[in-house]
């Protein structure tokens, strides 16, 4: 195949095996226009240019939920068999260990999923992947409540961008156009991996909020157009009205005597925050029937960081003061 | 209001040379954070030469790690160049296992070689699947080199073999994968 003798000198350059001297020749040689070597220049540069474009898909998410099978084998290897059991001893440990997973197992294994959808269109799915429970979620709000003992199989959210490992827990999900906006926590605790995101785990009482875009700078605004109605002529022009929070809007509530609405009390409030705000007082309730008080404070000061405007905001306020207790 | 808690934003930086200490004195969280560094490149390396069981060849180099940590150089600038050493390692020994279960495997890898090798009209597109076809010694080689960027000298270093072996399992891999391009551009 080769015509030219110094056809191996084109590999030996990509590999570095070449002298100063060397590299100078087969630059001059190629610049002569040797088509052997030209050619064999082009075809080791396609290869490593095609090579690296080449990259394999790989699932982010996946490789993330990797890590903790990797930390676990790692655990067992460091802390490694505490003692060494007598032969007799061990076969009947194993045989003890062996009935009661069969008896686990007969009492079933199935975690105890409830998906509460808080919006009209959310849909969640459930099916059964690899030995664990996966619940996959579509956009909307979602309150989900999930109890697991040790031994039963996985619990595993699929979020559109990601997913979400219950440690046996009660969570609120939100997604929008395929995004997850919003986690709260309010008990146990969660692992959360999404495209991009470090992996985050969040326990009682916690939120992940996705970053908001950043709001575009409005130009300052404009003074009204007074057009002076002339004397002789009517007129319709009136001075535009300032709106928001504009300090003439301001000024026209005061001199009306009404306090001017912020621009919290002014946006209605949609169907899914109320529907969140009222899972999240429920929840309270919840807690509190079943005596669990530190849970419920947590939870209680969870509801007021959400929901600040909160119509239940008085009595999460008393409960945190111990002062009242709900029924 | 966020409460997020990242799990990087509250440690220091620290390299890779400390890090590897820490998890030769059985520290698992530094164990985390080395994975956290390199899994992801090493999981994309695995795939190109083993793409079905490239996670489990990334969970077999981190569990090696704890056991190779304390004879990490601790003057070494990076780890990289010692977890894609050990990377390599276990796919040749996962080669070696896989011609050790059947030979019918070896035939069909003889057969696709065979295949590619008389299909000069193959396009760039195949080209992944004729590295696949090289033999492992071949294709480890050639992706250290040409796509993870290792110099000759490192990759003889990476896996205890002669440099004069680099450039020959390298020289082989470019006569191999030779058809693709000729058949692409005539």
């Amino acid at each position: 195949m080769t015509d030219c003798a110094r056809t191996w000198m084109v590999e030996a350059a990509r590999v570095g095996r070449l002298s100063t001297a060397q590299t100078q020749t087969l630059r001059e040689h190629l610049r002569s226009g040797c088509k052997t070597c030209v050619t064999e220049q082009r075809y080791v540069d396609w290869l490593g240019r095609t090579l690296r474009e080449q990259s394999p898909n790989h699932d982010e998410v996946a490789v993330r939920r990797l890590r903790r099978s990797v930390l676990a084998r790692a655990q067992a290897n460091v802390v490694g068999p505490a003692f060494a059991l007598r032969p007799t001893v061990a076969v009947l440990a194993i045989a003890v260990c062996a009935l009661g997973l069969g008896a686990w197992d007969l009492l079933g294994r199935t975690p105890e999923i409830v998906v509460t959808p808080l919006t009209a269109a959310a849909v969640a799915r459930r099916t059964s992947e690899r030995g664990r429970d996966v619940v996959a979620l579509d956009d909307g709000a979602y309150h989900l409540v999930v109890r697991r003992w040790p031994l039963d199989r996985e619990v595993m959210v699929r979020l559109p961008d990601g997913e979400i490992e219950d440690l046996g827990t009660v969570f609120t999900v939100r997604v929008a156009n395929r995004k997850t906006e919003r986690v709260d926590v309010t008990r146990g605790a969660v692992a959360l991996r999404l495209s991009g995101v470090p992996e985050i785990v969040l326990a009682a009482g916690e939120t992940w909020e996705a970053k908001p875009a950043p709001v575009p700078e409005l130009p300052s605004p404009i003074p009204p157009i007074v057009v002076e109605r002339p004397a002789s002529v009517g007129s319709s022009a009136r001075p535009v009205e300032p709106s928001g929070d504009h300090p003439r809007s301001v000024a026209k509530h005061k001199r009306r005597g009404v306090p001017a609405p912020t621009a919290t009390e002014r946006a209605p409030a949609s169907p899914a925050s109320s529907s969140l705000e009222d899972a999240a007082y429920l929840h309270v309730l919840d807690l509190l029937r079943e005596q669990r008080s530190v849970e419920a404070r947590r939870a209680a000061e969870a509801y007021l960081t959400h929901f600040p405007s909160g119509f239940r905001r008085p009595e999460m306020e008393q409960l945190l003061e111990g002062d009242r207790k709900l029924r | 209001m966020s409460l997020v808690r990242p799990l990087e934003a509250r440690r220091e930086v620290a390299s890779d040379a400390a890090i590897v200490a820490r998890i030769a004195g059985g520290d698992t969280d530094a164990l985390g954070i080395l994975y956290d560094r390199y899994a992801s490149a090493l999981v994309r390396y695995a795939a190109r030469i083993e793409r079905s069981d490239a996670e489990d060849v990334v969970q077999t180099v981190f569990i090696r790690v704890l056991r190779l940590a304390a004879s990490f150089r601790s003057d070494a600038a990076s780890a990289r160049p010692w977890l894609y050493a050990i990377t390599a390692r276990v796919l040749q020994e996962r080669s070696r296992a896989l011609r050790r279960f059947g030979r019918t495997l070896g035939q069909f890898a003889n057969m696709s070689r065979a295949m590619a090798a008389t299909s000069p009209s193959e396009t760039r597109r195949d080209l992944e699947r004729g590295v696949k076809a090289l033999s492992r010694a071949k294709s480890v080689v050639l992706i250290l080199n040409e796509v993870e960027g290792f110099s000759c000298d490192e990759i003889a270093s990476m896996l205890e073999i002669p440099v004069g072996t680099v450039w020959t399992r390298l020289h082989h891999a470019r006569r191999e994968l030779r058809h693709y391009y000729e058949g692409g551009h005539d």
